[in-house]
């Protein structure tokens, strides 16, 4: 049976189609408390308050203007975003700020983008005034409107429905360089494309109901979660992520509760809910009706996809539920993923091997074993290439290389970047073939199945977050110019697989000027932690001070971070001679503190 | 810092008889984290230390409200950590829910 999504032009035909066969349906119920108090909003409602914004957006003249969205978790955003798609309205969905850093970044945000006005709730309109005019932006050239203060009752009369498939229809700013912010661009055309392939890769029924709690600004919880059963019918349960992170439990208590059939979530959230059910849960749960659990935004550990299944299969979880799959916001979202049939689920190899480019299958008894989760196949008419980075051969199976894609779901481009968007988004291969997007990722196909194993960017993923060595460089830097010490600085994530992860920042000393001593290293080291956490929100592990000219770097004079992360991983940098001062703990004093 | 085994928990639950009892459950908690975090963090904590100073990230700072809210058997809004950025008016927002007393915002935050 064919369902409206297989046709539509953009989502909002979608949108159409349910509100007219089942306006008082559902579309959305937000759970404020995280557990009892329901906000619901139907198909009917959703339309009408959309429409009524997007009228008084179109008077306003925004239409193919970017408007940026500053919400809390909630329906207020589903209305809003909904609202910027019918007016043709380029909707630029961002993080809240809660402190002057990210004021800074949503001031780059708005001067990339070009933003016209920013959307939000009366109860942060004061606030965001605030904090935008203390970074700098001229408020008084953008409007900082709330639906309560522009809609009424002649609103919805404004509204003028206008066909749009190739234009944009939002702006996903990746969490990229603070310095160069990229907003990649998506069309109503891809969006709907990539609904289309996530519905298709895990066989979503009509009507499905989906329960999350993902960030609505973030792709994963805008595409894969709040977006995808307004496409089929059905009806999005979700919570702020935070009354997730308070108590993991909520979640799967909510996928239990309204039987859904899919949700997403990261690794590391997996891991939350297996370490909440070891600390004691008692209360009863049906997770007969969950199909799908994508698992994705960050590297899917095969100890986390068992102990989970461990933990769950006991209440109704189906062995095959949980889906790792492979995307960014260059892909749209999802580009590889869902049922996979035929493909191993995870392979066994050797990790020295894997390091030189070999995929050499092994024995869960090999001291070198290692597993590799597999993201499924690539999704319906999308096309993966595993590509020579530097030759543009495309390899044979089982060799691993940089990941190229190609679809109708790749995004555009770069907003107003032609030259990143043709570095990026433009790649031929060496025989010709192409327009591919240069995924960055490095990895291999077995069997159909896309293997992830490294990035050739040294792009740091945490808790599902990208984060980019440059930027934390220059925050770093920048406590020490203000000391007048004119430093090099190296950033590197500790271990993704670490309990609690964050990153380490080697840094190299001037030749000349005073020498530091351990209690002004010290002092730095705090003022450091505190700057890196306020701006990029993930902590500094460790410092390490390094004698002038020691940071491993290429013959050209380019840092190695990789490099860097193996000595620090490997123990090396304990008594590595080029090292003057450390906050590391050794792998004797923490053997002696286990003990 | 101030000795955080004053306050044992009874029946699982922590019963604080004033600020400073929450206090020392925030310094419990914090001192925790620090020793698996930064273990080379050896300074003193104080109550007019920021949660950014510490370098608690936003995961963290959630994770400390709720083992907060386990303690005391109360409910407190996940963003109790952002709004209240320094132990100390943390531990006044924390009294005032325990002890049902309107919070002195101005004393709180210290303005």
């Amino acid at each position: 049976m064919s369902l409206p999504l297989d046709s539509a032009g953009s989502i909002l035909a979608c949108l159409e189609h349910y509100a007219a066969a089942r306006a008082n349906e559902n579309a959305y119920v937000f759970l404020t408390d995280g557990e009892i108090h329901e906000q619901a909003l139907t198909y009917n409602e959703l339309r009408s308050r959309a429409q009524a914004m997007a009228g008084e957006l179109t008077q306003r003249g925004l239409q193919d203007q970017a408007v940026l969205l500053l919400f809390p978790a909630g329906l207020d955003f589903v209305i809003a975003f909904f609202a910027c798609l019918y007016a043709g309205t380029i909707a630029v969905p961002a993080n809240l700020a809660r402190n002057s850093h990210h004021y800074a970044r949503l001031k780059q945000i708005i001067q990339d983008s070009n933003t016209q006005a920013v959307l939000t709730i009366p109860a942060l309109k004061a606030a965001t005034e605030k904090g935008l005019t203390t970074a700098g932006v001229d408020v008084a050239h953008i409007g900082i409107l709330c639906e309560v203060d522009i809609v009424n009752a002649a609103s919805r009369a404004h509204f003028q429905p206008v066909a749009r498939t190739h234009q944009p229809a939002f702006i996903q700013y990746t969490s990229g360089s603070t310095g160069n912010p990229k907003g990649v661009i998506v069309t109503h055309a891809q969006l709907v494309a990539n609904e289309r392939a996530i519905q298709r890769c895990s066989n979503l029924p009509e009507f499905a109901n989906v329960g999350g709690w993902l960030p609505q600004f973030h792709d994963m919880g805008l595409i894969g979660t709040m977006l995808q059963p307004a496409a089929l019918g059905g009806c999005y349960y979700f919570m702020s992520p935070l009354h997730f992170i308070q108590s993991p439990m909520r979640w799967i208590k909510l996928l239990s509760r309204c039987k859904a059939v899919a949700t997403a979530a990261p690794n590391f959230a997996l891991d939350m809910c297996v370490k909440a059910m070891r600390n004691g849960f008692d209360g009863d749960l049906d997770l007969s009706s969950l199909n799908t659990i994508f698992c994705g935004a960050e590297p899917v550990n095969q100890n986390t996809v068992s102990q989970f299944n461990s933990c769950f299969e006991p209440y109704g979880l189906h062995p095959d539920a949980l889906k790792p799959c492979y995307g960014m916001a260059e892909t749209t979202l999802i580009i590889s993923g869902g049922i996979a049939t035929g493909v191993a689920k995870y392979l066994t190899v050797n990790r020295e091997a894997l390091k030189t480019g070999v995929v050499s299958v092994v024995t869960e008894q090999d001291p070198e074993s290692q597993h590799i989760v597999c993201c499924g196949a690539p999704v319906d008419g999308h096309v993966i290439k595993i590509v020579n980075p530097e030759t543009f051969a495309v390899l044979d199976e089982n060799a691993v290389g940089e990941i190229w894609c190609a679809g109708p779901s790749i995004a555009a481009g770069y907003w107003k970047n032609e030259r990143a968007t043709l570095d990026t988004f433009g790649a031929k291969t060496a025989c010709g073939q192409g327009p591919f997007l240069r995924t960055g990722d490095l990895g291999f196909i077995n069997r159909d199945g896309i293997f992830v194993t490294g990035r050739i960017k040294e792009l740091m993923i945490i808790r599902g977050k990208n984060h980019y060595p440059h930027d934390i460089e220059t925050t770093i830097a920048g406590v020490f110019a203000e000391k007048s010490m004119d430093v090099q600085v190296a950033v590197f994530a500790n271990d993704e697989a670490a309990k609690v992860p964050g990153i380490v920042a080697y840094v190299e000393l001037p030749r000349r000027g005073t020498a530091l001593d351990a209690e002004t290293f010290k002092q730095f080291v705090s003022t450091l932690r505190q700057a890196v956490n306020a701006v990029h929100d993930v902590q500094l592990k460790d410092v390490v001070a390094f004698k002038f000219g020691s940071i491993p770097r290429t013959s050209s004079g380019k840092t190695q971070r990789l490099a860097c992360a193996r000595l620090y991983t490997s123990g090396g940098i304990d008594t590595d001679e080029r090292v003057l001062l450390s906050t590391r703990r050794t792998t004797t004093e923490t053997e002696a503190v286990a003990s | 810092m101030s000795d955080a085994n004053v306050l044992t928990p009874i029946n699982n639950r922590v019963q604080p008889d004033s600020v400073d009892g929450v206090s020392q459950r925030i310094f419990f908690h914090l001192k925790k984290r620090i020793d698996a975090d930064y273990p080379d963090f050896t300074e003193p904590l104080r109550s007019d230390m920021s949660f950014d100073y510490i370098g608690l990230d936003s995961v963290s700072r959630v994770e400390l409200v709720t083992d907060l809210a386990n303690d005391f058997g109360i409910k407190l809004d996940p963003t109790a950590a952002y709004d209240f950025v320094t132990i100390g008016s943390l531990a006044e927002f924390v009294w005032s829910e325990i002890s049902g007393t309107t919070l002195d915002l101005k004393k709180a935050l210290g303005v």
